[in-house]
C-alpha cells in the first residue's frame, strides 16, 4: 500500500515531463526552426565550385534564385529533388535559377557522389539548362550554413535580398512556388 | 512464454482494457502514421509527412502501434493495482521510434549541438555532426531497435501481470538477512517441536 501511495507522483511526473517534452518537440517541429525574422536581407556575396569552375552569387543578380544546400545521405534532400524535378517546368518557365549545392563535407558524415545522388532521384535536371550543381566551399558554408543544416535553401529575389530561408523542398513546395510566381519578386 | 499468454489474458480479461487497447492502437498508429516519414519532410510531423508513407514505414508504423497496443493496457492494469511498472524499456522504445526520424534531416539536432559546442566544442565537433547522418543512413535498424524494445517491454509487463502482487521481503543487508532466515529457522524449530 506504502509503495502505491509513493510510486504515483513518481510515474505521473513522469509522463508530464514526457507529454511536455512532447509537445515541445512537435511545437518547434510543426513551425519550423529556420523561420529567420530579419529577412528581406541582402544575400552575403558568396564564391561556390562547380564542374566549369568558381562561380560567384553575384553573377545572378537579376534573376530569382533558389540555394540550395544538401547532402547526399539526407532523405528530405533526396524527396526535395524529386519534388524540384516534379515542379521543374514551372521554375524553368519562371526563369528561376537552382543552383544546388553539396554541403561542405557532406554535412559532416559520407554518402554517395552529387552525380549518382542526382542521377538516382531525379536524372532530367542533370541536363536542365535553368540548374546548377556544385559543392560549397567552407567559407561560404561559415557565411551561409554555419550551423551546418543538412537541407536549407534560400529563396533570392531579382534585387539579390534573400526573400526565405526554409529547409525540405519536398514539403515546403507551397513557398518555393509563391516566391517563383511572385511577379514583384 | 507461457507467464506472457497468462499475463496478458489476465489483462484483457476484462472489456475496458480491451477497449483501451483498440484506442491506443488506433491514436498510436495516427501517430506513427505521420512521425515516421519526417526524416522526409526535415523534421514536420503532420498530414505533410503522410505523402511520404511506403510499404517499411506502414510496416513499422503497424508494428509499433500494435505492441503500444498491448502495452499501455497491460501498464495501466499495473498501475490501478498498485504494481510496479517497468517503463524504461517502454519509453526507451517510444523514444528511439519516434525521435529517430524527427532529428533525422531537421535543425533540431544542429540547434542543440550548437549549443552544445558553446560548452565542449571538441566532443560536439567531433562526434555531434556524424549524429544525424548516422540516424538518416540507419533508420531501418533504429525502427527495429524501436520495436524490438517495446516487444521487451511487453513481455516484461506481461510476466509482472502474471506474477500477481508480490509478498517477497526485500534483503536489503546481510543483518537483515541473517535476521529473516533465524526467524525462518526458528519458526521451523517451534513447528518440529510442535
Amino acid at each position: 500500500m506504502q509503495r502505491r501511495i509513493r510510486g504515483r507522483p513518481r510515474w505521473r511526473l513522469s509522463a508530464g515531463m514526457l507529454g511536455v517534452l512532447g509537445a515541445a518537440l512537435l511545437a518547434v517541429t510543426a513551425n519550423g526552426v529556420r523561420a529567420a525574422p530579419g529577412l528581406p536581407a541582402l544575400a552575403p556575396a558568396a564564391k561556390f565550385e562547380t564542374g566549369a569552375g568558381t562561380r560567384s552569387l553575384a553573377e545572378f543578380r537579376g534573376r530569382k534564385v533558389m540555394l540550395w544546400m544538401y547532402s547526399t545521405w539526407c532523405s528530405s534532400c533526396a524527396a526535395g529533388l524529386d519534388a524540384l524535378e516534379a515542379h521543374q517546368r514551372s521554375l524553368k518557365r519562371a526563369g528561376v535559377e537552382v543552383i544546388a549545392l553539396q554541403n561542405f563535407q557532406n554535412g559532416g558524415y559520407p554518402g554517395p557522389s552529387p552525380r549518382k545522388f542526382v542521377e538516382r532521384f531525379a536524372r532530367a535536371l542533370l541536363a536542365a539548362p535553368n540548374w546548377i550543381f556544385g559543392t560549397v566551399p567552407e567559407a561560404m558554408a561559415k557565411r551561409y550554413n554555419p550551423r551546418r543544416y543538412p537541407d536549407i535553401y534560400f529563396l533570392i529575389d531579382e534585387q539579390g535580398m534573400v526573400r526565405a530561408i526554409e529547409g525540405a523542398p519536398g514539403a515546403t513546395m507551397d513557398q518555393i512556388l509563391r516566391f517563383v510566381e511572385d511577379k514583384r519578386g | 512464454m507461457n507467464a506472457i499468454v497468462t499475463g496478458l489474458e489476465t489483462a484483457f480479461e476484462r472489456r475496458g482494457y480491451r477497449l483501451f487497447g483498440v484506442a491506443s492502437f488506433v491514436t498510436g498508429l495516427a501517430l506513427y502514421l505521420m512521425t515516421l516519414p519526417s526524416s522526409f519532410t526535415g523534421g514536420r510531423v503532420g498530414f505533410v509527412a503522410l505523402r511520404y508513407l511506403d510499404i517499411e514505414l506502414v510496416v513499422f508504423s503497424i508494428v509499433m502501434a500494435a505492441l503500444i497496443a498491448v502495452l499501455l493496457p497491460l501498464m495501466a492494469f499495473q498501475i490501478r493495482r498498485g504494481r510496479r511498472v517497468s517503463k524504461t524499456t517502454a519509453a526507451g522504445g517510444i523514444a528511439v521510434g519516434m525521435m529517430a526520424p524527427v532529428l533525422c534531416c531537421s535543425p533540431l539536432l544542429p540547434l542543440a549541438l550548437g549549443f552544445l559546442a558553446t560548452f565542449f566544442p571538441a566532443a560536439a565537433g567531433a562526434v555531434g555532426w556524424r549524429l544525424q547522418g548516422f540516424i538518416a543512413t540507419h533508420q531501418t535498424e533504429l525502427f527495429t531497435v524501436a520495436s524490438l524494445l517495446l516487444a521487451a517491454a511487453v513481455c516484461q509487463n506481461a510476466r509482472s501481470v502474471a506474477r500477481g502482487p508480490s509478498c517477497a521481503v526485500p534483503a536489503r543487508s546481510r543483518v537483515f538477512r541473517t535476521r529473516v532466515a533465524a526467524s525462518a529457522g526458528a519458526a521451523e524449530e517451534y513447528v518440529d517441536e510442535r
